[in-house]
């Protein structure tokens, strides 16, 4: 199976191409802006470096967020064209879910936490089982760091995702248990993983495709003031 | 660390060029990202202040008023984002528009009807505000952050 993973959900996006779960070419690209200029170039190069055309691509999968409400939305687009014009399967994984699989942990709970700017993080907490990531234990949301960690029981955690390392030192000094992180590189959601396990991963049916839409986690529904005509 | 915009100043200006090269001034001085919420009724020279601002930055683009395209980017010596919040009905649009991903550091990111949402008063450097007092005479109050004074403490 020929799968195309992306993810823009990060200033520092990326693609890569897997076949039969080998990855065949993984490109990363840029800040969030560059996303819509590279995401394309990106995907032409790796599908035309494998020998391949588009029609060969049997997969796309996709990092739904949370993460850069422009990037998502850049990769969401992307997604549902290729969707439209080749009809190729779709699916689809939460960037803090993934975060969580691709992390080798050593620990009793994994911990995904992704900068979400203005001293903020998206999270979300899963225990670890014997194949890899199992229950989620806390469900995705919006927190400040320090307030979150301090919610957390001792239970070894592994911290992962760029919140984990823009707060380490936060975490260190509030974590009750004993905390691990991962190497710097591996903070972002990892293309060459999705694709390894999108083959095992269930497809979007039309409609869900149609209604597909980047996971925000900040919906503010507030209403905006009055405007007051002068 | 939300800004803290203790520091406030009042401006006058009497005609729609004395409007720009005010803005020019201001765009010339700054020298990093930041976020900036503009307020004032309609006709009262908001998007002519940020046409100033923008010459002030090096954008050589006509500015248009972006009532109606909601967000337009320009580049001058700093990457800027000129956005109008008017025909924005909730929050989220305004977190779906992407603006407030823009506000990264590098990015002079501009809102006309800034007011309009908490969240980006909240995030806003300086809050200037238009008052028309005359046919082409305009004042100016601003709030700002002291991070940013050497923008608008005139020497």
């Amino acid at each position: 199976m020929r799968i195309l993973a992306i993810d823009t959900s990060h200033p520092v996006g990326s693609i890569s191409l897997t076949i039969d779960g080998d990855v065949a070419g993984s490109v990363r690209f840029g800040s969030a802006a560059s996303h819509l200029v590279e995401l394309g170039v990106s995907a032409a190069r790796l599908i035309e470096d494998a020998g391949l055309d588009v029609s060969r691509i049997d997969r796309l999968a996709l990092v739904t967020g949370p993460g850069s409400f422009t990037g998502l939305r850049i990769g969401m687009s992307y997604v549902k064209g290729l969707y439209a014009a080749m009809g190729t399967e779709v699916v689809t994984a939460t960037s803090l879910k993934l975060l969580a699989r691709q992390t080798p942990a050593t620990g009793e709970v994994v911990c995904s936490m992704i900068d979400a700017r203005r001293d903020e993080v998206y999270t979300a907490a899963y225990v670890t089982g014997d194949g890899g990531v199992g229950k989620e234990i806390v469900a995705p949301h919006t927190t400040v760091p320090a307030e979150f960690v301090c919610s957390l029981d001792r239970r070894a955690t592994t911290f992962v995702g760029t919140g984990a390392l823009r707060y380490r030192e936060q975490i260190e000094s509030t974590f009750v248990g004993p905390a691990e992180f991962v190497p710097e590189e591996e903070n972002f959601p990892s293309t060459p993983f999705l694709g390894k396990i999108a083959g095992d991963l269930t497809p979007l049916t039309k409609k869900e495709v149609r209604c597909l839409e980047p996971f925000y986690i900040r919906p503010s529904d507030a209403k905006l003031k009055k405007i007051e005509e002068r | 660390m939300l800004p803290d915009r203790s520091e406030t100043a009042v401006f006058r200006t009497h005609s729609e060029r004395e409007t720009i090269e005010f803005g020019e001034r201001l765009g010339r001085r700054i020298r990093s990202g930041m976020c900036l919420s503009l307020g004032g009724g309609m006709g009262s020279g908001k998007s002519v202040l940020v046409r100033g601002i923008c010459r002030g930055l090096g954008v050589d683009d006509d500015v248009v008023s972006p009532s109606f395209i909601l967000c337009e980017a320009y580049v001058g010596r700093l990457p800027v984002i000129h956005t109008d919040f008017y025909r924005l009905e909730f929050e989220n649009e305004i977190e779906e528009l992407g603006v407030f991903d823009q506000i990264d550091g590098e990015t002079v990111v501009i809102a006309e009807w800034g007011g309009r949402s908490e969240r980006w008063q909240d995030l806003a450097d300086a809050v200037l505000e238009l008052i028309v007092i005359g046919e082409s005479d305009r004042r100016i109050s601003v709030s700002y952050s002291p991070d940013v004074a050497h923008i608008f403490e005139e020497r």
